[in-house]
């Protein structure tokens, strides 16, 4: 299940070419490719004379042909050559998908067209600012979406999992408070008076104790933004070392998952040695958390059902996160439920 | 820790909902303590069955409404006790949350700040929403209705069994 009225990160801009690339998001594959206008396109992966993968084809300017028969389609699924015969049928139609292109990320629509709204991608101006300089992952974590979500939304692992990176002993000393509204829930920690993390340190290049804070801002269903930073002893968070962490998290199937990962930051900009530095060491937090959730994923696949997760009061935005997925859920599949099915022959 | 969920205002259409409860989350194994609802019609309907229970309720609003509406405070008294506070407009309500309580604050209409006591944080809540408030360590908090029409409901909850209550969200 699937909340699929949402727009869901895709690809990196420079990812899609006039050569088709396939992708899969909840299940539904898609074929993604740019026109010679550089417009892009995604469709549904699957000729609908065979159901061969129309990514295995190649594009032609807005169309692309079907590798098998050369059935060929515009960039909005209308059938346009059918190569064994001059009349199109009826049915040789292949779904397309709204998108929208915005600071290095491609957005699919995933589900009723009509209900694709805009403004509902988030500010991610972060990756495509010059007061920001910007580390970029993707990562294909083998475990569903839902561990993700948990894992930015409680995060007191860091003092664990990440020991030789953004971990420190004090993270889970300090309580969280949790704010929701509407579809939005984040969990903010404050650690006042303490040694910045290892990973940071050297780029900021400071010594001594600060102040470090993340807020977790979790837009349920698929989007994170990371606040995060170090600021001088009760000094506001603005004047400090910040850091935006953008977190786009895209189902693949039940069990697999696209992380599409942006980690900004307003200080040491032009520092190419540190970006560098960087780049190794969130590769490094990205795989130790790839590792975590690929085995909490075989652990949780052979828990029985009649067991359910031991949660405590850092685990609060998890839980109201879990609840607003799952109204979402049920708002989808009521729906579905009523809807009046189609009549075929 | 602490968390507050914005709600929709009370002063509209009253829907029975939950606004607070531990466990936040049913049917997850964990024992059920306390809930706080809004409730249209006969509160006690909305208390869970089956759980050795006291309860409170007050009006929701004071206004002329068709169907009686209430907020519901259930609470099983093997584990929990519970003290209701009400401040209305201008009276600011000191409120001592011992380590392994909890606090439920609630405005039934206006607005009310709350405000930790050494100023790290402070929050608006508006009718609708709820803020819960636990932890391990004791603090005061100050809860302050704003000089217009308000009403705010403080729910302490203590444990009468178990050394500590955490919040289970």
């Amino acid at each position: 299940m699937y909340v699929l009225n949402t727009w869901y990160v895709t690809a990196w801009s420079h990812e899609v070419t006039t050569t088709p690339v396939k992708r899969m998001v909840c299940e539904i594959p898609l074929v993604l490719y740019r026109n010679k206008a550089g417009l892009v396109r995604i469709l549904e992966d699957r000729c609908p004379h065979r159901g061969y993968p129309l990514s295995a084809g190649q594009t032609n300017d807005d169309t692309i042909e079907c590798g098998y028969h050369g059935f060929t389609f515009d960039g909005e699924g209308t059938c346009t050559r059918v190569p064994a015969q001059s009349t199109i049928p009826e049915r040789a139609v292949v779904r397309s998908f709204p998108f929208v292109e915005k600071d290095g990320w491609i957005w699919v629509w995933t589900g009723d067209k009509d209900l694709a709204d805009e403004s509902q991608i988030p500010d991610t101006h972060y990756m495509n600012d010059p007061g920001w300089a910007a580390n970029t992952h993707s990562y294909l974590f083998e475990c569903r979406a839902d561990l993700i979500h948990d894992n930015l939304l409680d995060l007191t692992h860091e003092s664990f999992i990440h020991t030789s990176t953004v971990g420190d002993d004090y993270i889970y000393k300090h309580g969280i408070t949790v704010e929701v509204e509407g579809t939005v829930v984040s969990a903010d920690r404050l650690m006042p008076n303490v040694a910045p993390p290892p990973l940071y340190a050297k780029t900021m290049g400071l010594d001594g104790l600060f102040d470090r804070f993340h807020c977790t801002e979790f837009h349920v269903p698929n989007y994170h933004i990371l606040h995060s930073g170090i600021t001088g002893a009760g000094r506001p968070r603005e004047e400090g070392y910040l850091i935006k962490v953008l977190n786009g998290i895209t189902p693949i199937n039940a069990n697999t998952s696209w992380y599409y990962y942006c980690f900004a930051r307003n200080f040491a900009i032009d520092d190419v040695a540190a970006t560098a530095d960087l780049q190794e060491g969130l590769a490094t937090v990205l795989d130790e958390d790839a590792d975590a959730l690929r085995l909490q994923e075989i652990g949780l696949s052979t828990r029985p059902n009649t067991m359910h997760d031991v949660l405590i009061a850092q685990d609060a935005g998890v839980a109201k996160a879990r609840r607003i997925m799952k109204q979402l859920l049920d708002a989808e599949a009521q729906v579905r439920d009523t809807a009046v099915p189609a009549t075929s022959h | 820790m602490w968390m507050l969920e914005r709600g929709t205002s009370f002063s509209g259409n009253v829907e029975t909902h939950q606004l607070a409860a531990c466990p936040d989350t049913y049917g997850r194994g964990d024992r059920w303590k306390w809930s706080v609802s809004a409730v249209v019609g006969d509160a006690t309907t909305w208390f869970p069955l089956g759980a050795d229970q006291d309860s409170f309720t007050c009006d929701l609003l004071d206004i002329d409404v068709a169907q009686r509406s209430a907020l519901a405070v259930a609470y099983d008294p093997a584990f929990v006790s519970v003290e209701v506070r009400i401040a209305e407009k201008n009276e600011q309500l000191e409120v001592l949350r011992k380590g392994g309580s909890e606090v439920v604050v609630i405005p039934l209409f206006g607005e009310a700040l709350v405000v930790a006591p050494n100023g790290v944080w402070k929050r608006w809540l508006t009718s609708g929403d709820t803020f819960v408030i636990e932890g391990e360590d004791d603090e005061t908090l100050f809860v302050t209705p704003s000089p217009e029409l308000t009403r705010v409901i403080v729910i302490q909850i203590s444990p009468t069994t178990e050394q500590a209550l955490r919040w289970v969200p």
